[in-house]
């Protein structure tokens, strides 16, 4: 099972990453004949460089620059997120929800701002400008959904297993949250395909085949930092990513954290057996001490879904 | 259970060099690394990365300001950090190779867990996955090394307030950084971001930074750290540190002063880390410093147990750990370790370098009554003007009776000119010796021949001897 692209089964079929399965079970499949063919398509239209790769959210690719620049400043920052109307609501709809507002109402972006930080409030309109771009498919509602909430859930944990190995939490947010960016083009590109909506199977097993290819040729049109790129491309192998296998195994292990908590088997005894935790070197105190953040992150990601 | 002749914790300088002198005469050796890579806080996030940062920045900074005094563009990328990292990482992964050979070549067993004292006698790994295995020697040396200070008035999150051991993880160059403490690492951090254009104040409660450095040598790094936009606020006790949920961190005097930046660094000293270790269960006494105390054979209380490197405490340099884990293993072993070098040199990697030998002004005074000294500036000798090192100094001590006593030395390359000084202080030569002896020219070694010349002045061996 691939865990970054794949759908929640109901029970954990987690793997470990550094050892590919064998197979991609698509002749398998109950309707083997036209997921076949839609694989081929697929994989046609990858192999000619035909695949339909969304633009960027022009905001989110502004923001997204702006956390690396050190010239960024508040009303920058502000001033960009204005630009996008539905944005600069969503924004302020978290900061007014009831887990974060404060004693007074928050009306203004520069306020809110101040009240969260600008690295919140740039967590938050990344996080905001996807959701409802990129992640948006009308066919695979449900398999978007889930990619949206994997990717979400994976940035706010790589954040704290970064801190937790004295790596930039900042670049392992990003390597976390676009980590399956290839899951809603691969989504996008079989609604192009077919209207007929696949079953739930042979999505993941598309999503597990094709997930990183597509979102490796969507990282590289996009421009995404490199470290990003390089985690897109092999987090499902993160020992193969060359100079940026440290934060390709940050987001690895966040990948899988975000996935075993999102189908309620968080536990100290799958997570210590991953590959990337050991690369890492976190030793079970240290993965229990990740493990005690469940609860905040959750929070946190509730609120973004907002 | 396996068992071993010597079991080492921590692959730093001074378990790497008990557990290579063990192995070289035959014994059976265990090295227990909790890291994944054999080096130790000095190979992976100390003495090497800050050293190659330094080396990288200065290269850099000279590069611009040589294109800025040629009329180019002088947008020279002196603040690129992922190219800069990167080459430090390089540095780091081909010293990580070499150690991992060396372990190889000497049949040393490199076991990466966490060690835990079970008894004088036994120890239990723990890997990553939560598996142990438990293991026995006859002998123990413990150089488990030391991690940063974290005061609770800092509250360290890795991401806007670093230690030093984190430091090294920005993805960018901040606009302005706060280095809390005046010590060796928070001196070395603060001059290198200096050089790489970030607006630094360095803020400790004493008067100077690196107080216990003679005058000239504080004033030359404080003249350089200046001089790239750095400043220095001395006498400030600290009240706390806050960052504000926005985009900076204060950090709050005592006298009401806040200062306001965007990163903070803390170096406010290294802690011995024994961590887990439950050096407790094998009867190893621990000062109320939590420092391990030994003799001046690196042995514990417990006589088949050894420490040695910052687990000790003081000097905290990795030149001393490699030396007092070799010592600690040839005692152990029954071997002559050799007599003790009285002489250590201690060096400094901020910009510029800054090294020392031997006795200090006061410590000259106090133990022979007096001192004469005698000052060679870089830039008034041939080597140093061809270079342009407008802050260089060596300073040579001489007793009243003309024999060298000291040698501190800032500017280029001051870190491998004192050892110059080192041999002549070993061989307790007099400043004739400097004097009447050819070096090359131009060099900067030259200093020595320029200080030992104006001390002859003042002792008057000039005129009983000819020399100019």
């Amino acid at each position: 099972m691939n865990y970054a692209f794949g759908i929640l089964p109901k029970r954990s079929t987690l793997s470990d990453p550094s050892k590919p399965e064998a197979g991609d079970g698509l002749a398998q499949s109950n309707d083997s004949t036209d997921v076949a063919a839609i694989a081929r398509r697929l994989a046609a239209q990858i192999e000619s460089c035909t695949l339909e790769l969304p633009p960027m959210p022009g905001v989110a690719a502004e923001v997204m620059a702006s956390s690396l620049d050190d010239q960024a400043d508040t009303t920058r920052l502000a001033q960009l997120i204005q630009t996008d109307q539905g944005l600069a609501s969503h924004v302020l709809r978290v900061v007014n929800s009831p887990t974060m507002r404060a004693s007074t109402e928050i009306v203004a972006l520069r306020q809110a701002i101040a009240r969260l930080g600008m690295n919140k409030i740039r967590e938050i309109a990344v996080a905001a400008a996807l959701s409802s771009s990129l992640f948006k498919q009308a066919t695979y509602t449900d398999e978007s959904e889930q990619a949206w909430r994997q990717a979400l859930c994976a940035g706010l944990w790589a954040k704290e297993v970064a801190r937790a190995c004295r790596k930039n939490t900042e670049i392992a947010y990003l390597c976390g949250l676009l980590h399956n960016i290839g899951a809603p083009v691969v989504l996008h590109a079989l609604g192009d395909i077919s209207t007929v909506r696949l079953p739930q199977r042979d999505v993941a097993l598309l999503l597990a085949k094709f997930g990183a290819t597509a979102g490796d040729l969507l990282a590289r049109e996009w421009r995404l930092p490199e470290p990003v790129i390089a985690t897109v491309r092999w987090i499902n192998d993160f020992n193969a990513s060359g100079q940026h296998v440290d934060s390709v195994a940050v987001a690895s292990c966040a990948a899988h954290l975000a996935r075993l908590m999102l189908l309620g088997e968080l536990a100290a005894e799958p997570v210590a057996k991953l590959a990337s935790i050991a690369h890492l070197n976190l030793y079970p105190d240290d993965v229990a001490a990740l493990l005690e953040l469940h609860d905040p992150i959750r929070t946190s990601m509730e609120l973004l879904i907002v | 259970m396996k068992t071993y002749d010597l079991i080492v914790v921590g692959s730093g300088p001074a378990g790497q060099k008990a557990a290579v002198q063990a192995a070289k005469v035959g014994r059976r050796v265990a090295l227990i690394e909790q890291l994944k890579e054999v080096g130790g806080a000095c190979v992976h996030q100390g003495t090497i990365p800050s050293k190659a940062l330094r080396e990288r920045a200065v290269e850099r900074r000279r590069v611009a300001d040589r294109l800025r005094e040629l009329g180019l563009p002088s947008q020279a990328p002196v603040g690129d950090v992922a190219s800069l990292i990167g080459e430090v990482t390089d540095v780091i992964r081909g010293h990580d190779v070499y150690m991992a050979a060396q372990m190889k070549r000497n049949g040393i067993e490199v076991i990466h867990g966490r060690a835990s004292f079970l008894s004088a006698s036994r120890i239990e790994v723990q890997f990553t996955d939560g598996a142990t295995v438990q293991l026995s020697a006859k002998y123990f040396v413990i150089a488990s090394g030391s991690k940063p200070r974290r005061p609770d008035n800092v509250p360290i999150d890795h991401e806007s307030i670093y230690d030093s051991d984190s430091i090294l993880s920005l993805a960018y160059l901040p606009a302005s950084l706060v280095v809390l403490g005046g010590g060796v690492i928070a001196s070395e951090y603060a001059s290198i971001f200096a050089v790489l254009g970030v607006d630094v104040t360095m803020i400790d409660r004493s008067t100077t930074p690196l107080g216990f450095l003679e005058p000239e040598m504080i004033q030359g790094f404080l003249a350089a750290f200046e001089r790239h936009g750095g400043r220095f606020l001395g006498d400030a006790a600290l009240d706390c540190v806050e960052f504000d949920g926005i985009s900076e961190v204060h950090t709050r005097l005592k006298d009401g002063r806040v200062v306001k930046s965007e990163k903070l660094l803390c170096a406010l000293g290294r802690i011995s880390q024994l961590d887990g270790l439950h050096v407790e269960r094998a009867g190893v006494a621990v000062n109320d410093r939590q420092l391990v105390e030994v003799n001046a054979f690196g042995q514990t209380s417990i006589p088949n147990i050894y420490a040695a490197g910052d687990v000790i405490g003081p000097p905290s340099l990795a030149s001393v750990a490699m030396e007092q884990g070799r010592r600690a293993a040839c005692h152990l072993l029954g071997l002559d370790p050799g007599r003790q070098g009285e002489w250590m040199p201690s060096g400094i990697y901020c910009v510029p370098e800054i090294a020392s030998v031997g006795l200090t002004s006061e410590q000259t005074r106090a133990r022979f009554g007096s001192v004469v000294t005698g000052i060679a500036k870089f830039n008034e000798i041939a080597r140093g003007l061809i270079a342009r090192c407008p802050d260089g100094v060596l300073k040579m001590l001489a007793s009243p009776d003309g024999v060298v006593r000291g040698i501190h030395i800032i500017g280029d390359n001051a870190t491998d000119l004192v050892h110059i000084g080192q041999m002549g202080l070993i061989h307790s030569v007099t400043v004739e010796t400097y004097v009447e002896n050819v070096f090359n020219f131009p060099t900067f070694a030259e200093c020595y021949r320029v200080a030992a010349l104006q001390i002859a002045g003042q002792l008057g061996v000039a005129r009983r001897r000819g020399v100019a």
